[in-house]
């Protein structure tokens, strides 16, 4: 890193900051700005979906998935490698990407690729999305999902790649009911929680790829996967 | 198969977003009024996206679709009426993440930041996701003149590019096209088999910009909305295109208006919920991605020397795999400071709301007869484009646009965050008439009108006069069919008036006026 691409171009930080304060009559000499007021105190009209049983979370959820044209398998812990081992066969997927947090779940995968004879892709040291393209699948664990939308949440880190969700062809994503959030409201408080800092990179996912830009005709597989498969696992 | 419609001309030197100043509607507009085939795709498009937006609001939140609209527009005030502090507050904790935030006052400064980081970075292959924001300051034409080959990667985007052509809406930018016309870039620029199935159509796409996506070594993208709390950008496409130019090189530059601020994460979850029901009558668009920082390294950031050294070392998340090296941040200005300095009730600093959802221009009649969005000369098009294109680029530039609307409302009832477009555009009108930008003729004749509606003798006058020469000088006309009904027919009016006849007839009054026919009622009630 040179070190222009560290130094601030364009308008002085200060000069900026002080048309806007301007601009808001913050009068003369300007002010520090004064600490916003609260704002409205509950965000709860925009609510759509209220705290119900994790087993209720899960039909909806399923169901709301699939509206947006993701497909959903529902498992349980002890059927899970099974389940996985026969999608993959089903669909051919002779090689896979994985980003999975070490663990009971990740060892389920391990076994179902080997069981499938489906050959997992190493990751390179260097940090690219490159060993991606060739894959035939990406496999992933889940940090949340919500109900509402039926949409599912990644978070990139050290066991989470940006691109396994995104550049193959196909997305299986490893869901546990119990992660199942109601509604897009609730997912702020397990975002900003301040022991643990947001990711680089946290991706709400609704769908595969899609594209409706040729006469608003709806194509999946545009530039990310064309099939999202939910393997849900529940309790 | 033989493409079925000629090549189109050559695109006219004159950028369609980019017109020579001051903008007059006439010519595009009558133009695309003519261009059936271009009413067609507008009309078609729009009203089908205006009524699922109106069905997925109404199934999601029902009667409490209004409480919601104002809940969006609160957050979204309340962020505009503190700017000052959530900026600073964004630009504090965008820092600590490891983010560079550089400061645009205007579009040149933009491009000049952008072209030096991309100087810096050594970029060669610029990859790059739809952002408004981008076209408003023109930034692609600067990487290219500046050598750095840079692809839309958003797919009506590039077709768009290939084709040498621009958006016509802020959603759905091929509006205006069709898939014959998708063909033949493809066969022209890509040299792909001809081709009219959108499936097929998407995968030669999907090939070709992945082979570039492995090469780019910069990514630029504009952003949705900036969290102040976290220092966070929030990146919305259906396609996964931004998560690409966001992930793969080494740098990513977003490009982004101060107006986009809100506060916390919290609240970005109400503003996600109306925007993509707004944008496509989806519960959230396909992918939503919340970007803080640049790549973990696992280490913190070097502390920025703007920050004071009392602070506590920022957190840092754990090491990521991948995505990039270097994130950089621009804050774009470009005159919505000024647009925030107006702060009074009704003032333009309500304009800042929009979050760029593109329901106004579904919902508008105006846009859609205008054959979409390129009739507005300016990157923003549409009922908000009529305020805000004249707001942040003078009216005396755009001296059409707050005219551009029958003031129907439907922009107004379909903006999620409630912007009040039609008294926008009227209080546009008064300035124009307060700052003598209204045209002779127009003022005399309002003047006339005013003199004429004060006084109730004159107004009497006036309408027998005005019926007896229309009536005179009319093609006889349809016999009565209840009081008042006798109309009869202008078919040639001499200039100026011939706009409208040249077009349609227009009916002269009847031969009895309301107030006429009025008195003979009442008398004949009062009969017993």
């Amino acid at each position: 890193m040179t070190m222009s691409i560290n130094t601030n171009l364009g308008e002085p930080r200060d000069d900026f900051l002080a048309r806007v304060r301007a601009a808001l009559r913050r009068g003369h000499p300007i002010a520090p700005p004064p600490p916003p007021t609260p704002l409205p105190p509950s965000l709860e009209p925009a609510r759509l979906v209220s705290p119900a049983s994790t087993a209720d979370l899960a039909d909806l959820f399923a169901a709301r998935a699939q509206a947006v044209g993701m497909r959903i398998t529902r498992t349980t812990d002890a059927d899970l490698s099974a389940r996985l081992a026969a999608l993959l066969t089903q669909l051919g997927i002779r090689s896979a990407a994985t980003s999975l947090t070490p663990g009971p779940l990740a060892d389920a995968v391990h076994a179902a690729l080997r069981a499938a004879d489906c050959a997992p892709i190493p990751r390179p040291a260097e940090p690219t999305l490159d060993h991606h393209y060739p894959a035939d699948a990406g496999i992933t664990d889940a940090h949340a999902a919500i109900a509402e939308s039926g949409s599912i949440v990644l978070r990139s880190g050290p066991h989470h790649s940006r691109g396994t969700h995104l550049v193959p062809p196909i997305h299986i994503a490893l869901l546990r009911a119990t992660q199942i959030l109601p509604d897009l409201l609730d997912l702020a408080p397990t975002l900003a929680a301040a022991s643990s800092p947001l990711p680089s990179c946290t991706l709400i996912i609704t769908g595969p790829s899609k594209t409706a830009d040729i006469e608003g005709i709806l194509v999946t597989g545009i530039h990310g996967p064309r099939e999202v498969h939910i393997l849900l696992i529940d309790e | 198969m033989a493409p079925p419609t000629p090549e189109p001309a050559a695109p006219s030197p004159e950028h369609p977003l980019d017109p020579p100043l001051p903008y007059t509607i006439a010519a595009r507009a009558r133009r695309a009024a003519a261009d059936l085939q271009l009413q067609q795709f507008v009309n078609t498009a729009t009203r089908n996206k205006d009524r699922a937006r109106a069905a997925a609001f109404m199934a999601a939140f029902g009667p409490r679709l209004d409480e919601v609209r104002s809940l969006a527009a609160r957050i979204r005030q309340h962020t505009l009426d503190h700017l000052d502090a959530y900026l600073e507050q964004f630009v504090e904790n965008a820092t600590k993440t490891g983010a560079v935030v550089h400061f645009a006052r205007d579009a040149a400064q933009a491009n000049a930041i952008a072209l030096a980081i991309a100087r810096d970075a050594g970029a060669k292959l610029c990859i790059k996701a739809k952002s408004m924001v981008t076209e408003e300051i023109r930034l692609l034409p600067a990487l290219e003149a500046a050598g750095v080959t840079t692809v839309e990667t958003d797919l009506g985007e590039f077709i768009l590019q290939l084709d040498g052509d621009a958006p016509s809406h802020i959603v759905t930018p091929m509006i205006h096209k069709d898939r014959t016309a998708v063909a033949r870039a493809f066969v022209r620029e890509l040299g792909a088999p001809y081709t009219e199935d959108p499936a097929h159509l998407t995968l030669i796409a999907r090939a070709h910009l992945r082979s570039l996506y492995r090469k780019a070594d910069l990514g630029i993208t504009g952003g949705n909305f900036l969290i102040a709390s976290t220092g966070s950008l929030v990146v919305c496409t259906n396609e996964g295109n931004a998560d690409f130019c966001m992930s793969g090189p080494r740098t990513h530059i977003a490009i982004v208006g101060i107006e986009k601020l809100i506060p916390a994460p919290e609240h970005l979850g109400v503003l996600l919920k109306v925007l993509a029901r707004s944008s496509t009558a989806q519960p959230l668009t396909v992918y939503t991605t919340i970007i803080t920082g640049p790549r973990s390294t696992g280490f913190q950031p070097v502390p920025s020397s703007s920050l004071p050294s009392s602070q506590p070392p920022p957190h840092t998340p754990d090491q990521d795999q991948d995505g990039p090296a270097h994130l950089h941040i621009i804050l774009l200005d470009n005159g919505r400071t000024k647009l925030l300095a107006d702060g009074a009730d009704g003032g333009a600093r309500e304009i800042l709301r929009c979050i760029r959802c593109g329901a106004c221009l579904n919902a508008c009649p105006v846009y859609r007869k205008v054959g979409g969005g390129h009739a507005y000369g300016a990157v923003y098009s549409g009922p908000i484009g009529a305020i805000l294109t004249p707001s942040l680029k003078g009216l005396r530039n755009y001296p059409d646009l707050p005219h551009a609307s029958s003031l129907c409302g439907g922009c107004s009832e379909a903006c999620p965050v409630r912007i009040d477009i039609p008294r926008h555009l009227v209080r546009l009108r008064r300035e124009m008439a307060a700052s003598g930008l209204t045209g002779v003729r127009r003022r005399i004749a309002m003047r006339l009108w005013a003199a004429i509606l004060q006084r109730p003798a004159f107004y009497r006058l006036a309408a027998a006069a005005q019926r007896s020469l229309l009536r005179a000088a009319a093609e006889p006309g349809v016999p009565p069919a209840g009081p008042c009904t006798d109309h009869r027919w202008l078919t040639d009016l001499p200039a100026p008036l011939d706009g409208w006849t040249a077009a349609r007839d227009f009916p002269t009054p009847p031969s009895s006026s309301f107030r006429d026919w009025w008195r003979t009622r009442r008398f004949e009630e009062e009969r017993p």
